[in-house]
């Protein structure tokens, strides 16, 4: 891994545009305002940094990091979300002896904004998570997992309206299909649905309710060679989702893959690898405008290269 | 009501209208970045103050080095050292505990959760992120249909841990040039299987195998590991694997 640091390489005439408005801007004279989605996935009760033990991802991650990155990250920046995209429990001994709660407790209190549940969430079965739920300041959102009989029933989540300034942020959650992946006396009684019809439900729903960015968090995950669900299909089959962040397949994507949707318009799809080994961001500037459609609009994602 | 109802409409429409002139925020630029986690970064010191009790206990049974390893081992397709490794210890453990003789084992892919293994001293921590699921062997019995159904669907997934009693090629998704312990496949006879309950129960889409009769050894895949690992310390001996080319992927 050769990448050190958080390096844009921005073009003069890409930060001028970003941070006086540019040439495009100043003739229809927009308002602008700026978010900073953070993401993570698949941490899999990774709390310390990787050993160093010449293994691969030795020396990286680490809770205590991110927590500090974090803080840094909201003390520049005026409007941070931060999310996960499911299975932050099980793969270190923390899971086995504690259960979660380390996990749960750590995430609280770098104050996630919301979650998602994966299918090793479940592998310690319904009753410990419900055990372990009042750790969880934040929400978790399962929008195609009927859990009402269940002892889950009215903790899980399927979407949320966050408000950042002028600003409303419509985020909802998507999971994998349980049976055959997770023993079912772990999650007994949890009903999937098929992802595609709640996600673009879920998507028009937002945007009915007002808000300006729609955001799956998804642990489908990212691509498949066969016909299973992925991101990539969903991204391909939605109308109101802008943005995907996945996980599951643990896929290490440098820049969000920018995949066209049903009307052709662009859906970014973001996983950073798994284990917390990456923080992964995105930064937004909306504009404020009489059309129906932007102005200064970029389809492409800029300035995203690394060393 | 009517007059009411009436305004109500009207106020409707004059809303909708409106709508096509009235300032609304869009996305216009996305700029996007990644932060590598590595020590350069600082650490919030509430949360690792907090960490640090649950870090001691677990260090207390987690941190005790049980064996060493001879080299770094790894997981891959369509055969590894890791996978061989394990695959093996598990054949021997379900041979060891069952009254009768056991043909061979698998091991599913994704129930491994460490792709390496680093060389060095062998902490028992380290067998539990091999193997964090409480999962058991699993003695499964297979009719030839049965076996031949369970190899061609590991050729489909490129291969998986199979033990040293197998010998197969994959060739087009299919296993070919199969070998039990040096025989073909026998059209008449039945195979004892070990595997994790996990996929005998027929998680990893291996549905099939629910249909064939099986026998719990009540033995854990990990405490297996780790009373391998202990039992090689005890003989002065590493923990280490090789490839045999027991699964070779014939398609170029």
């Amino acid at each position: 891994m050769k990448r050190r640091q958080f390096i844009y390489r921005t073009s003069m005439t890409t930060a001028g545009m970003l941070l006086g408005g540019g040439i495009l801007s100043a003739r229809s004279n927009p308002q602008r305002y700026k978010l900073t989605l953070l993401h993570t996935n698949d941490v899999h009760s990774r709390l310390d940094p990787f050993p160093m033990d010449g293994t691969r991802l030795q020396g990286l991650g680490g809770v205590a990091r991110r927590a500090a990155l974090v803080r840094k990250i909201r003390r520049e920046e005026p409007n941070v979300l931060l999310v996960d995209a499911g299975d932050m429990l099980q793969g270190t001994p923390y899971f086995n002896l504690f259960g979660g709660e380390p996990e749960f407790t750590s995430m609280s209190a770098m104050g996630y904004d919301a979650g998602v549940l994966g299918n090793h969430d479940f592998d310690g079965g319904l009753e410990l998570l419900d055990r372990q739920w009042h750790l969880l300041d934040f929400p978790i959102l399962n929008a195609n997992y009927d859990v009402r009989d269940t002892v889950l029933d009215g903790r899980v989540g399927d979407r949320i309206i966050l408000e950042r300034g002028p600003i409303r942020i419509g985020l909802f959650g998507v999971g994998i299909e349980l049976a055959g992946l997770v023993p079912e006396k772990l999650y007994g009684g949890v009903r999937y649905q098929d992802p595609v019809v709640v996600a673009t439900r879920m998507a028009r729903q937002l945007k009915r309710e007002g808000c300006h960015l729609v955001i799956c968090l998804s642990h489908l995950g990212y691509r498949y060679d066969s016909e299973r669900i992925s991101d990539v299909q969903l991204a391909q089959s939605s109308e109101d989702i802008d943005i995907i962040i996945g996980g599951h397949t643990h896929t290490f994507l440098d820049q969000p893959d920018v995949v066209s949707n049903r009307l052709g318009e662009p859906v970014y799809i973001g996983q950073v690898g798994w284990a917390g080994v990456t923080l992964g961001r995105m930064d937004i500037w909306f504009e404020k405008n009489y059309r129906s459609k932007c102005i200064t609009c970029s389809p492409e994602l800029i300035a995203d290269t690394f060393d | 009501m009517v007059p009411q109802a009436r305004s109500w409409f009207i106020l409707l429409i004059l809303t909708s209208g409106l709508g096509g002139c009235r300032m609304t925020w869009h996305e216009a630029t996305h700029q996007y970045g990644q932060y590598q986690m590595d020590a350069s970064l600082e650490s919030d010191s509430a949360l690792s103050a907090y960490l640090l009790p649950f870090r001691e206990r677990l260090d207390q049974t987690m941190n005790d080095t049980i064996a060493r390893v001879a080299r770094k081992l790894t997981l891959d397709k369509p055969e590894s050292t890791l996978g061989n490794l394990l695959a093996d210890l598990v054949l021997d453990e379900a041979n060891r505990v069952s009254d009768q003789p056991v043909d061979l084992a698998v091991l599913n892919y994704g129930g491994v959760r460490r792709n390496e293994l680093a060389a060095g001293p062998l902490r028992v921590g380290m067998v539990y992120e091999l193997m964090p699921f409480d999962n058991q062997i699993t003695i499964v019995e297979l009719d030839a249909g049965g076996l031949t159904e369970l190899l061609d669907q590991i050729a489909g997934q490129d291969g998986w841990p199979v033990s040293r009693s197998v010998r197969m090629q994959i060739l087009e998704g299919r296993a070919t040039a199969v070998l039990i312990n040096n025989q073909p496949i026998e059209s008449e006879r039945r195979y004892r299987v070990a595997m994790p309950d996990y996929i005998a129960h027929g998680g990893d889409r291996m549905t099939f195998l629910r249909d064939f009769p099986l026998q719990y050894t009540n033995v854990l895949i990990r405490d297996a590991i780790l009373q391998y690992s202990r039992d090689q310390q005890a003989l002065g001996m590493p923990v280490d694997a090789v490839l045999d080319g027991r699964i070779i992927s014939s398609q170029e």
